[in-house]
C-alpha cells in the first residue's frame, strides 16, 4: 500500500471514527429532479457560533464539516452540489439537529472533503 | 419587554414582511421563493436558494419634510434591504443574472401591490426602490439586495403616532 493510499484509508478508519472525533450527521443530496435518499454519514464538525455572514450582515452559525470523499460513507466530490445539498446537524451539541445548507466546498482530496455549512 | 404597541417604523416593517410573504405562499409571482425571514439576535435560518432576508440599513432625517405644529412632526427615511439568496444547482446552465432579474421583478410586484402601496397602510408618505446590489460572501457570489427607501413622519417625541 502506498503512503497516499494509507492516508486515505486512515481518514475513514481513524479520523472519522465516531469513537474518536466524528459524529453522525444526515446528508441530504438535492439532485435537482432526480430522487435522492438522505443517508447517515460520519463527520467531524467544528461549530463557529458567532460567524458574521456578510451577505445579510447577520450573525449566522457556521460549520466546518469534514467528511470522507466517499459516496457511501461520506460525500463524494463528484456528487456534492452547493446549490441545494444540506446536512442535518445540531447547531449546539445536545440540541435537536436541523438542516443546514452546504455553502462551500473549501477543499478536497482523495480522502476527505472540507465543507462550509450555514 | 412588551411589544404590543409598535412604533410606526415597526408597523411599516411588518407590512413589508407581510407583502413578501405572499411570494412564498404562491399567491403572487412565478419565482420559487423558499421563505422570508427577519433576523433575530442569533439567526436560526439557513441560507438557501430563494430565501428572502429582510433587514434594515441606514436611517436619515429628512428635514425638508418636517411640519410645524404642537407638537411638530419629524420625517425620516429608512432604507430596508430586501436580500434574496440565489443558489441554483452547480450544473444549472441558466445565466445567474436571469434569476436576479426575475427575483427583483417579483419583489417589485409584491411590494407595489396597489396604487397606494407606498403608504404601507397609511404609515408612510413615500417609498422608492433603489437599484439592486450584488451580495457576496466568502464563497463568492451569494445573491442580490434590493434597497427600499421608505419616508415616514411621526410626532416629535412620539414615534408611535403617525403624522401623514
Amino acid at each position: 500500500m502506498t503512503l497516499a493510499a494509507r492516508i486515505v484509508t486512515d481518514s475513514t478508519a481513524v479520523f472519522l471514527q465516531s469513537g474518536h472525533f466524528a459524529e453522525s450527521v444526515i446528508y441530504y443530496p438535492h439532485r435537482f429532479g432526480t430522487a435522492a435518499t438522505p443517508r447517515t454519514i460520519s463527520a467531524v464538525v467544528t461549530r463557529n457560533q458567532v460567524a458574521t455572514f456578510n451577505p445579510d450582515e447577520q450573525i449566522v452559525p457556521e460549520f466546518e464539516v469534514r467528511v470522507a470523499n466517499n459516496s457511501t460513507t461520506g460525500i463524494s466530490s463528484e456528487e456534492i452540489n452547493t446549490g441545494g445539498d444540506m446536512i442535518k446537524l445540531a447547531v449546539r451539541i445536545g440540541e435537536t439537529p436541523t438542516k443546514r445548507s452546504v455553502q462551500l466546498l473549501v477543499e478536497h482530496d482523495d480522502g476527505m472533503l472540507v465543507i462550509t455549512c450555514r | 419587554m412588551s411589544t404590543t404597541l409598535k412604533p410606526v417604523i415597526s408597523l411599516i416593517s411588518d407590512e413589508i414582511f407581510a407583502r413578501l410573504q405572499a411570494l412564498v405562499s404562491g399567491s403572487v409571482g412565478a419565482y420559487s421563493f423558499t421563505k422570508v425571514v427577519r433576523p433575530t439576535k442569533l439567526a436560526t435560518y439557513t441560507p438557501q436558494n430563494g430565501l428572502i432576508v429582510l433587514t434594515r440599513g441606514e436611517i436619515v432625517r429628512v428635514n425638508d419634510l418636517d411640519c410645524p405644529g404642537n407638537p411638530p412632526s419629524v420625517a425620516y427615511m429608512q432604507t430596508f434591504l430586501i436580500r434574496v439568496h440565489i443558489a441554483p444547482s452547480e450544473k444549472d446552465t441558466t445565466p445567474i443574472e436571469l434569476y436576479e432579474d426575475v427575483a427583483e421583478a417579483e419583489i417589485h410586484r409584491a411590494i407595489r401591490n396597489d396604487d397606494t402601496w407606498y403608504t404601507f397602510n397609511e404609515n408612510a408618505i413615500n417609498a422608492d426602490f433603489g437599484p439592486q446590489q450584488t451580495a457576496t460572501s466568502d464563497g463568492g457570489y451569494d445573491g442580490i439586495a434590493i434597497p427600499l427607501m421608505v419616508t415616514y413622519r411621526v410626532a416629535e417625541g412620539d414615534p408611535y403616532t403617525v403624522r401623514a
